[in-house]
């Protein structure tokens, strides 16, 4: 039962860090600064909701599979966030110089 | 408790499927499509914790799999405006 809370709790930090996401997407004006954020923040709340998954679960098969879950998504969403910034940044969108001066707050 | 959760992941993955709508920029909606399928993810695990069910958890990962080949396809493709 001990575990249960445990694994219930570091799961809601993970929703936490997730919504923490979602607000970062809609916060920042230009392309870069949002991936740099949604990316990232999603990534390690995927990581505490699947620890929170392996606590609660405890030591058999299911928590196994949660681990080869994270240590793919762990590979993977970097790989993806960095081909779409790449791809962005090769396929021609700049940001605009007076944009950049906004989001510093000077 | 974990449908509380899930609850909140919907709703998270439906604001983040707005931002590819309103995404000025092809970009933005990749971004959008990219976040959207991890937050599938996530929800997809709540859903294997809550029915205690093995089998989700491969379709997790199987999507998750697949998300990442189609969104650098995906990425690769606009990149040159459909020139490879």
């Amino acid at each position: 039962m001990m575990r249960e809370i445990v694994g219930n709790i570091i799961i809601g930090i993970g929703i936490v860090f997730v919504l923490l996401g979602v607000l970062g997407i809609y916060r920042f004006k230009d392309f870069y600064s949002r991936i740099l954020i949604g990316a990232k923040v999603d990534t390690v709340g995927f990581i505490t909701i699947c620890t929170g998954a392996i606590i609660r679960s405890g030591f058999t098969w299911f928590s196994l599979k949660v681990l080869l879950l994270v240590a793919i998504v762990m590979l993977i969403n970097p790989v993806v966030t960095h081909a779409i910034a790449s791809s962005a940044y090769r396929g021609g969108y700049r940001v605009s110089e007076e944009d950049d001066n906004n989001d510093a707050g000077s | 408790m974990i449908n509380i959760f899930i609850h909140i992941m919907t709703a998270a993955a439906f604001i983040t499927s707005l931002r590819i709508l309103i995404g000025p920029t092809i970009w933005d909606r990749l971004l959008g499509f990219n976040l959207l399928s991890a937050k599938l993810i996530m929800i997809l695990v709540l859903c294997a914790i809550l029915f205690n069910r093995n089998f989700l958890l491969d379709i997790a990962l199987t999507y998750s799999l697949l998300g990442f080949v189609s969104t650098l396809f995906i990425a690769r493709f606009v990149r040159d405006r459909g020139r490879i």
